[in-house]
């Protein structure tokens, strides 16, 4: 388990949970980082990171793109811990 | 209801727009409205509120724009503002603008406010492109699931907005919604208990969805608890109760528990509503995004953005800006000049009025392109990603990404710069953001960089009025830094700004932001500009020997006379360490007012007239000196407008706070630069 903060671009993980108070856990939450769910890393530089949150086909999604991106703040992602899914080359 | 119907000839029925951010809901809105808006804040805060008005079907609709959020839980300050409005409003409708791309994320929006109990409509937006990438979403399976009309639309083609304007109409004569979403056993046995309590606290007539409120309640929903609270605090306690049992058995907090529930819910409906139809395509966002955000690539990309955006401001606004000069400094005097009137109101008008006025114009051109540009760039999606890309660098400098939209802005103009704070959720961010905005040279300071590096740099005038540039950028890291240290201590809360897909920009759409932007510009620095050009006017014709003539304003000898001549007399004595006479500290007054009246109070003050400057300046200051006033003018005190500015967006303390900063910081770096300078032993 790392911060999403830590992943690498390209990787698939899943969100294990969010450490933050109860309003930053509900705010995440509400954009989609709930425990269980998975994203994609698009960017991720020791700084902000971007990931992309896939709903349509409620399963993996590689390659579409077409999913909501979300920048999020460093510290931020250093509250959102994560598993890797699967590796996955970037397209 | 019925109460409704029988005046519906004469009432104006309410209707809410709600959707999440880049949804298209301004189109939705304009496209209702016809364009027309009002725009101003909620109550007490600086939320933008924007209501127009609408006849569908000869029937009147007062239609409020909502700001564009992701939930109804009061987390934020946009989320409280439109729970606060669907609640002790009560719209008669609300039409919930969907994503069609981001099917899941919209239906949550829209089960929490199908909660809230009122008559619904939904917009399900942006189709084709849900369709370009390869499946359907059925409005249908949507409208049966959910028990509300579902139109699938088209925004920025003026697709199905007919049908949606239809809905509206057949949809006021129906019940409002009773949708609930299930929250298992134990939670709804909790929310029917706490309804039933709540329901014994109801004041008569307040028609209260005591469901929604219990299970609000039972979330700690800022908003919630506020209202139950009025009712009767000991209802908290139940709640408390309730909440404490309920997450013993869950093993969770409870919040967390219903967020994802009605998440749940919302991925159910959307994955019946979804088809696949084809392949997907190579989406051409993740290319473009692996360019702009890309880790060495992003921030060229984005200066190079910023650069085209100046360029655009500027060259093509110089020859409207010598459009508006002209008609203004020359035609417009000499057509006043030629009427028959008395000499004052003639002045008055001429020089007070028309004058105040040609400032603010002037700068009209280069602010709406800026804000042209910005509005194409929004509507393409490369702001928020430009926001992304420069908040590593930014972070540093104690801002956020969201900091760079004010303070690009501020080259233009510092009053635009600050008003676009607003958009900075946190508040700590937003105030270093205003405050720091001010220090950016905006375009009413260039004229005087570019008169006094005329009169004594000659071979190195470029240079110099570049370097103003790269203080202001300095100083206004600084600021912020300061700010940081010394007064919003507190950490960041951080973003989450989402990466909307690239676009093509809709003319309509653009064109309407940079309308907006250019008319709330013109009422707040109009009206304080022209009233303070006005009131310079005032202070050159009269001294304390009481009317001096309208000659004063060609006369050296008599301008002497007037309070700005006597004030800068005054003032003398403080820059003396600097060198400068009571001409140049009489400007100086003259630009607090307004910067761009600097160099026009000058050439009165020297009585040589704009054309003469360079050679008075040139020999009443030397290289230094000059280089310290120019610094100067950089750094005290924002203009009037700005003061007010700030003052409207955080109170009259922090404008004061502004006030005496950047005087103190003025003087100081002015005083140091000519101190160094003699040390060094330049002149």
């Amino acid at each position: 388990m790392t911060p999403l903060a830590f992943t690498r671009e390209g990787r698939l993980v899943r969100v294990v949970e969010v450490r933050g108070g109860r309003g930053l856990t509900r705010r995440l939450a509400e954009v989609g980082f709930t425990p269980g769910s998975t994203l994609r890393v698009v960017s991720s530089s020791r700084g902000p990171v971007v990931v992309e949150l896939c709903y349509s086909s409620a399963s993996r999604c590689s390659s579409c793109g077409s999913c909501w991106r979300l920048a999020l703040s460093f510290g931020l992602a250093m509250k959102v811990m994560v598993e890797e899914v699967e590796s996955v080359e970037r397209t | 209801m019925s109460a409704h119907r029988g005046s519906q000839a004469t009432r104006r029925f309410k209707l809410a727009l709600v959707g999440n951010p880049n949804v298209g809901k301004s189109v939705i809105y304009n496209e209702i409205t016809g364009g027309d808006a009002w725009v101003g804040n909620w109550p007490g805060t600086t939320v933008e509120k924007k209501v127009g008005r609408a006849v569908i079907g000869g029937v009147e609709f007062e239609v409020v724009d909502l700001p564009g959020i992701y939930s109804l839980s009061a987390y934020t300050l946009d989320e409280e503002v439109a729970v606060r409005f669907l609640v002790e409003e009560k719209p008669d409708l609300v039409v919930v603008i969907l994503n069609a791309v981001n099917l899941e994320r919209s239906l949550y929006l829209l089960l929490s406010v199908l909660e809230v109990g009122v008559r619904v409509v939904a917009a399900l937006n942006m189709i084709d492109l849900a369709e370009g990438q390869g499946y359907k979403v059925r409005s249908d399976v949507l409208e049966e699931l959910l028990g509300i009309r579902v139109i699938p639309t088209v925004a920025v083609k003026g697709v199905g907005i007919e049908e949606l304007r239809k809905a509206i109409l057949d949809t006021l004569s129906e019940p409002p919604s009773t949708y609930k979403v299930n929250y298992g056993v134990d939670v709804e046995r909790a929310i029917e208990g706490l309804a039933s309590k709540i329901k014994g606290y109801e004041p008569a007539g307040a028609k209260l969805n005591v469901r929604w409120l219990a299970s609000r309640l039972l979330e700690e929903d800022k908003y919630a608890v506020e209202l139950v609270e009025r009712l009767n605090p000991e209802l908290l306690k139940v709640a408390e109760e309730h909440r404490r049992r309920i997450e013993k058995t869950l093993g969770r907090p409870l919040d967390e528990y219903v967020v994802e529930r009605r998440y749940e819910e919302a991925s159910k409906i959307a994955s019946k509503a979804l088809i696949k139809a084809g392949v997907k395509k190579l989406s051409l966002t993740s290319l473009i995004d692996y360019a702009v955000t890309h880790k060495v690539f992003g921030i060229p990309i984005m200066l190079t953005a910023v650069y085209l955006m100046f360029r655009l401001a500027f060259d093509v606004a110089t020859p409207l800006c010598t459009l508006v000069d002209y008609a203004f400094s020359s035609y417009l005097p000499s057509l006043i000049s030629s009427l028959p009137m008395p000499e004052f109101a003639s002045s008055l008008i001429g020089d007070g009025v028309v004058a105040g006025v040609g400032s603010v114009l002037i700068f009209l051109p280069n602010i709406a392109l800026l804000f042209l540009a910005l509005a194409l760039l929004e509507d393409v999606g490369y702001l928020a990603r430009a926001a992304f890309v420069v908040d590593k660098v930014m972070h540093k400098l104690k801002l956020t990404g969201k900091s760079i939209i004010p303070l690009l802005l501020g080259f233009g103009c510092n009053i635009p710069g600050v008003m676009a704070t607003r958009a900075i959720e946190d508040e700590q961010d937003r105030k270093t953001t205003a405050l720091a905005t001010p220090m950016i040279s905006c375009a009413a300071r260039l004229p005087v960089y570019l008169v006094f590096a005329g009169a004594l740099f000659t071979a190195y005038r470029g240079s110099v009025v570049f370097s103003m540039y790269l203080w202001s950028v300095i100083f206004a890291a600084l600021t912020a830094i300061i700010l940081r240290k010394a007064l919003f201590k507190g950490v960041s809360t951080g973003f989450i700004i989402e990466l909307p897909p690239y676009m093509a920009p809709q003319a309509k759409s653009v064109c309407f932001k940079t309308w907006l932007r250019c008319k709330r510009f013109l009422l707040k620095a109009g009206t304080v500009i022209v009233a303070v050009v006005v009131v310079v006017w005032l202070l050159s014709v009269t001294g304390p020997s009481g009317y001096l003539g309208v000659g004063a304003l060609e006369d050296p000898e008599l301008i002497e006379q007037s309070w700005i001549g006597v004030v800068g007399h005054w003032l003398e004595p403080i820059f003396t360490p600097m060198g400068w006479d009571w001409r140049a500290s009489s400007a100086l007054l003259v630009g607090f007012l307004a910067k761009e009246a600097v160099v026009g109070a000058m050439g009165v003050l020297y009585g040589v007239g704009e054309e003469g400057l360079s050679g008075a300046i040139a020999s009443s200051f030397t290289p230094l000196t000059a280089y310290a006033y120019m610094l100067f003018v950089l750094l005290y005190v924002p203009c009037v407008a700005t003061l007010a500015t700030i003052r409207g967006e955080m109170g009259f303390k922090y404008a004061l706070l502004a006030l005496a900063y950047e005087l103190a910081l003025a003087y100081s770096v002015a005083a140091l630069c000519v101190g160094v300078g003699h040390l060094l032993g330049v002149a």
